[in-house]
Parts: structure tokens; sequence; C-alpha cells
């Protein structure tokens, strides 16, 4: 295919590849591709051949076929992606893989969206977006609930405001709806890493795991203590808003002693590497149990919430809007749908944010439609 | 020796911590307001 070309795919023809299908998420991804009627071939992939077959005959159909690829290897990346028309990125922990998973599918000229979620990489990936709009392929990286749905929540919300001012995005998550080892390996990271946040038009760095705060979440979430955090859209989402003159990130867990004993681990430095990261999770593997069944602990579901804040007509408003689910639909269903619009060959080429990408709205009504809970908060009467 | 009573102490500490902050925190506010479930077509199109 020429660079630069627009590849559109005819109804009932796309091919996709899901890279890391045999994870817990990536399963998920695979199910819901697997349900689309507009999906001709579905290719999974893996690190261990024989656990992508396994999961690929669980869909008893020749749609669906497996091969091993490891993400160290790239060129075996950019061959099988040369077969394809979209590749989707299920495999973690992204800090990890993403640079060169992008890189890999520029060369390759396909399109790509990931679950990347890992504002380490952000700017790495963001600076490739040159090249993926020379080689005409759209790059997304990261569209599952954040980044992803909550990029589409503000999109939404700031519509409904004149002048966008500050944004507040908080996640609530549950160990017991826990999306495999590569969830928590970014959770982990994520707590001993920089808090990076918007405060006052510039970018402000603290301590992750600090500044509790409850956030109300959509039911049956409810109340959470949440604390600050840094997550890829405190870099992509003052883009879109140059107005904006702040924006936070924090996320809890729903078991609060779990939450706790994971800030303190933080604090200390046992979470500072990978190495230790992954030592850490096999050490705490046994007293997991019992941390995580002490009170209080909340419901086990996932919930995000985005809070914008602006003026409309003169005045201050506040717009709240939410999604609660299991982890796996929140992260499976919207980088699934995301894989369809890139195959329809409609979107803008370059390294894009779901928001730029496609159109919020049919989005998020796509999004619903597969059960995904979308809620706005009325806020109570003072 | 010396290696138990860290243990000890790390652990009790922990409880303490644990004990503290959920009586501290025992009582949550009132609902910030309701979470009203949003049909998709109430959104209006951006494009």
């Amino acid at each position: 295919m020429a660079r630069g070309a627009t590849r559109r795919v005819p109804f009932a023809a796309m091919k996709v590849l899901v890279v890391g299908a045999t994870g817990a998420v990536g399963r998920r991804v695979a199910s819901e591709l697997a349900q689309s009627e507009q999906v001709e071939r579905l290719v999974l992939t893996g690190r261990d051949n024989g656990r992508a077959e396994r999961t690929a005959s669980l869909f008893g159909t020749d749609r669906v076929t497996a091969e091993a690829l490891d993400l160290h290897d790239p060129s075996r990346l950019v061959s099988l992606a040369r077969a394809v028309d979209v590749v989707v990125c299920a495999a973690g922990p992204h800090y990890l893989y993403e640079v060169d998973a992008v890189r890999a599918l520029i060369d390759a000229g396909t399109h790509y969206v990931s679950l990347c979620d890992d504002h380490s990489v952000t700017h790495r990936v963001r600076s490739m977006h040159d090249a993926a709009r020379d080689a005409g392929v759209t790059i997304v990286s990261g569209c599952g609930l954040s980044p992803g749905l909550t990029n589409v929540l503000i999109a939404i919300a700031a519509a409904e405001v004149d002048d966008v001012e500050e944004i507040d995005i908080a996640v609530a998550a549950s160990s017991a709806d826990s999306a495999g080892d590569a969830t928590t390996l970014h959770f982990l990271a994520q707590m001993s890493e920089p808090a990076v946040a918007l405060s006052d038009h510039s970018i402000e760095a603290g301590r992750a795991g600090t500044a509790p705060r409850l956030v109300y979440f959509p039911d049956p979430v409810g109340w959470v203590e949440t604390f600050r955090s840094g997550h890829p859209e405190i870099a992509t989402v003052p883009d879109v808003y140059p107005g904006l003159r702040s924006l936070r990130f924090r996320i809890g867990l729903t078991e609060r002693a779990a939450m706790d004993v994971i800030r303190a681990s933080a604090a200390t430095g046992l979470l500072a590497t990978e190495k230790r990261r992954r030592l850490w999770m096999k050490m705490s593997e046994p007293l997991r149990p019992v941390v995580e069944a002490l009170p209080p602990r909340g419901a086990p579901w996932t919930a995000a919430r985005v809070d914008v804040r602006g003026r409309s007509d003169g005045r201050p408003v506040t717009i709240s809007l939410g999604v609660v689910d299991h982890l796996a639909n929140l992260a499976a269903v919207p980088v699934a749908r995301a894989a369809h619009e890139l195959a329809a060959g409609t979107t803008k080429h370059g390294v894009l944010v779901p928001e730029e990408a496609f159109d919020p709205t049919t989005f998020l009504n796509a999004i619903a439609q597969r059960g995904i809970r979308v809620a706005r908060l009325d806020p109570a009467p003072v | 020796m010396k290696l138990v009573r860290v243990l000890v102490l790390v652990i009790l500490g922990g409880f303490g911590a644990w004990l503290g902050r959920l009586l501290a925190h025992s009582k949550l506010p009132l609902p910030e307001g309701q979470w009203r479930e949003v049909p998709p077509e109430e959104f209006r199109s951006q494009r």
C-alpha cells in the first residue's frame, strides 16, 4: 500500500490482529471483536503460541486464528501487521512495549490502537505524529477506560461549557475486579512515579499516592478515597483545551487497606523498579486475600468520573459524568470500538487522542449500546 | 531475634494504622447528588 494512502475497509471485511490476546483483558478484547459481523479475520497473538491457539480455539470458528508474537521482536510484529487492517494492543505493562510497537506499526503502514495508560511514554509516542501522518496511519495510543472513555466524557462535558477552566479525572478500581498482572504492574508503577498535574497553566510534579480526597462515583461504587497520580491525559488533554487552567488525575482502590499498603510500599521505594515491582507482587501474593478482606471495602466494580468546570452564559458551571462496569469491559469495549472506526478508514492520520480520532458522541453511544453504564451527576440541592 | 522484633513492630504498626483510619473515617459524607443513567441519545453530536 502506498504511503499516505487511506485504507478503507468494506463492511464485513475487517482483518484485525490482537497483541496480548491471552491475557485477561486481551481475551475480552478478542471476544468483543469475534462477536462483530464486520470482522472477517481475527488473529490472536501471545508470547506462548500454545496459549494463543487455545484462546483462538475457544471461539470455535476458522475466522479466529493464532500466531506466536513476542513484542521484543518488532520485525515479527511488522510482518504480521502488514497482513491486517488494524492492530489492537492489549499487552502490558505498556511502558515496556508501547514505543517500539508504535514504531513498528508506522513501518508496517497499519492503523494501531492500544490500551496504553502509562504517562511515562506518552510524549515519546506523540513525537511520532509526523511519521505516522506521512505513513498514512492512525495511531491511538490509549483507548480503554483511562485514557479513552475519560477523554470522550471530557469532550462531551466540555461541549456544554463555554470556557473550560478546570478538569478533574478520578478512577476507582477494585482488587477484586483486577484485570491481570499487567494491570497490577502498571498500577504499582503509577504509584511510584511522579504525579504530574496541570496547575495554574503549568505542569507540576508531586508525589503519587498523596493528597487523599473522597470522590463520589456512580453506583454501586459510591465514595472512594482517591490519591493524586500521573496519567497520560495530563500530557494530551491541555492541547485540546488551550485555556485550561488545571487538570488533575486521582485514583483509589475500593479496598482501602490494600491501597494503603501499596502507598506505603511506594513511599519506601519498594516499587521503584520493574524488578522490585515483580518481586513485590510475588511476595505479597499470600497476604493479598487478608489485606483485601479488611474493611472498609466497596463494591468490586471499576468506575471513572470526570468533572469539567468552566463558565456557561457567564455563570460558573460544573458537568460531572461517569462510567461504571467491570474493568475488563471498560478497557475492551472502547478499544474494540476504536478498531472498527480505524478500519473504516475515516479518521485523520497521525498520533491522535480518542477525542481527535472519533466523534465523542457516536463513540459513547456505541459503548453504551454494549452495556457500559454512563451516568451524569445531578448535584444535590444546597 | 532482632528481625522478629522488627516484623512484630511492622505488623502492630500496620494494624494500628488500619484501626486508626477505620475509626477516624468510619462516617462517609452524604451522597454528593444523584447519579442518573444517561441514555446515549441525550448527548448532542459534536461533528
